[in-house]
């Protein structure tokens, strides 16, 4: 059973350093992503091409997203959010790849995200509107609710952690226990909702960072 | 039937449950959620886009409860640390 | 799922350095091409929109000019209907003049020409209403008539002999022509030669000669004066002084 395991291991380590295999595949996957943005950017001209459009389609879609939930220039977080959104989708798609895990059903790769995440929301707080009044955030509606604003900053980044790292885990050990119980191609299928659960998630991720974005930011109404 | 068997199985017995009411709940929650959704779409289906982008988030969160357990039978099936506690 | 450090660092750096390449790569680009293309769309449309300005201003002038030549074309419309009218006015005056002038002829040509055939017409009618009266008179005269004529002239001889008396002939005889239009009796004759001779006391000489178109009484012609107390010369006399009076 050591070939189905999909928990980390630890591959070589270089004195204290130790890479795990999750790091490795990372690396994959990234180095993936920036082949297929050179390919993809290699040719860019006015008059767009066939993959052009659909790479402007997109971006134009998460132009829009950004613009819709929060009061900002789209293009101040549209990297940090767009990279989020490309490594975490590749990541969970990983998994599908035969001899490799995913890495995003590592705890360790998503609580790394998380505070990404977490720290992308307060260096953006406070870019767009000073330290003092990104702190005066917290005291909305109330001072009595500074507690619940605090506690609700450490939850809800291990709640994206623990909601990424769980989803994709289900997969691969629903994956692997119907490989295990009933034969060849049964997980087909669960593999396909994988694929599904695997974008959605991607998906909620940055929509859930835009959303505590936007919490930060105190609209002027 | 010594120590380490009772911790086993009842480790596997709450793994279960804690999968089938942890699962459970959620999953009421999140056919609430779609169909009130659903509803709304049907009634305005120019602010599907809206809709959607708050049903998705909305069952992220619902869900995530759904995931906690999860985990939580993980940690009692693969990482229990009263096992550790026993065999010492 | 144990928790280790290295892991999450190098996640975390991981992401870091593929912020950084996709940000070269990736973002750059793309941001520039999309900001390019909506540069040029603004440009293009402002373009258009400069041009459909341009456009309408020179559709404004346009028409501005197209209403001024319109106002001319009235004006000289204006204009042309006057002229034509004077002219017009003018020319009618003339030829108004002009058809007065030739009324005038014509009338006065058709006056003469009126009273020429009025002349032609009466002298016709007069012949005619002549000629009718001595068939008239030819018809009802007879010796009778004559004779009462022939004794009237007789009777009332007073004003033939003092214009007799007035032409003093050389000769002892006056040479008188009586043309009768019955034969006359000697004793008729020698009668009307008594009475010239005791009213001139002179020696007349009667010569008779018979003339049927005297109708009744007698044409006396003494030298070349002629006194007619007949029919026909009577008719004949009203015939010239009816001519004569209208």
């Amino acid at each position: 059973m050591k070939i189905f395991n999909i928990f980390p291991e630890t591959i070589f380590s270089i004195g204290p350093v130790q890479i795990t295999d999750t790091v490795i595949t990372t690396w994959f996957v990234m180095a993936a992503i920036i082949t297929i943005c050179y390919l993809a950017t290699r040719k860019l001209s006015i008059k767009p091409s066939f993959f052009q459009e659909i790479l402007e389609a997109v971006f134009e879609a998460i132009e829009k997203t950004i613009k819709d939930i929060i009061p900002l220039n789209p293009w101040l977080v549209l990297p940090v959010l767009g990279t989020l959104w490309i490594l975490i989708g590749f990541s969970n798609l990983a998994g599908l790849i035969p001899g490799l895990k995913t890495p995003t059903a590592d705890l360790n790769t998503t609580v790394a995200f998380a505070l990404i995440s977490f720290s992308m929301t307060h260096v953006i707080g406070i870019t767009t509107q000073g330290f003092k009044g990104y702190l005066l955030h917290y005291k909305e509606p109330t001072w009595i609710l500074l507690p619940f604003h605090l506690i609700a900053e450490v939850t809800r980044t291990v709640a994206l952690a623990v909601r990424l790292f769980g989803n994709m885990l289900s997969g691969d050990m629903i994956a692997i226990i119907l490989l295990g119980i009933v034969g060849l191609l049964v997980p087909i299928p669960f593999s396909l909702l994988h694929i599904i659960i695997g974008l959605i998630q991607a998906y909620i991720f940055g929509v859930l960072t835009l959303v505590f974005i936007a919490g930060g930011i105190r609209t002027k109404s | 039937m010594d120590a380490k068997t009772v911790v086993i199985s009842a480790s596997i017995i709450a793994a279960a449950l804690v999968m089938a009411i942890g699962g459970y709940g959620p999953a009421r929650a999140l056919g609430a959620a779609l169909t009130e959704a659903l509803d709304a779409i049907a009634r305005q289906p120019e602010s599907s886009d809206k809709i959607m982008r708050a049903l998705f988030v909305g069952m992220a969160l619902i869900e995530s409860i759904a995931i906690y357990a999860f985990v939580i039978a993980l940690i009692i099936l693969f990482a229990n640390p009263l096992i550790g506690y026993i065999l010492k | 799922m144990k928790f280790n450090i290295w892991t999450l660092l190098f996640q975390i750096i991981n992401f870091i350095v593929l912020l950084f390449i996709l940000k070269r790569i990736l973002y750059k680009p793309i941001r520039e091409i999309i900001e390019k293309r909506r540069g040029l769309i603004a440009k293009t449309v402002e373009d258009a929109e400069k041009t459909k300005k341009e456009a309408q201003e020179l559709k404004e002038k346009h028409e501005e000019a197209l209403e001024k030549l319109k106002e001319m074309q009235s004006q000289m419309i204006e204009q042309t209907r006057e002229e034509a009218l004077k002219d017009r006015n003018k020319l009618l005056g003339e030829a108004e003049k002009d058809a007065a002038k030739i009324t005038e002829k014509e009338k006065a040509l058709f006056d003469a020409e009126k009273r020429r055939v009025e002349a032609a017409l009466k002298n016709k009618t007069l012949e005619i209403a002549s000629a009718f009266a001595s068939n008239l008179l030819e018809d009802i005269s007879d010796e009778e008539l004559h004779k009462a004529i022939f004794r009237k002239l007789i009777k009332e001889n007073e004003k033939m002999v003092s214009d007799i008396s007035k032409i003093e002939e050389k000769g002892e005889t006056l040479p008188i022509d009586l043309v009768s239009a019955y034969p006359l009796k000697t004793d008729e004759i020698k009668m009307f030669q008594e009475t010239l001779e005791s009213q001139l006391t002179k020696k007349v000489n009667i010569t008779t000669t018979v003339d049927k178109t005297l109708i009744a009484g007698v044409r006396v012609k003494v030298c070349d004066m002629i006194y007619d107390s007949s029919l026909a010369g009577q008719v004949n006399a009203l015939a010239s002084r009816l001519k004569e009076t209208t």
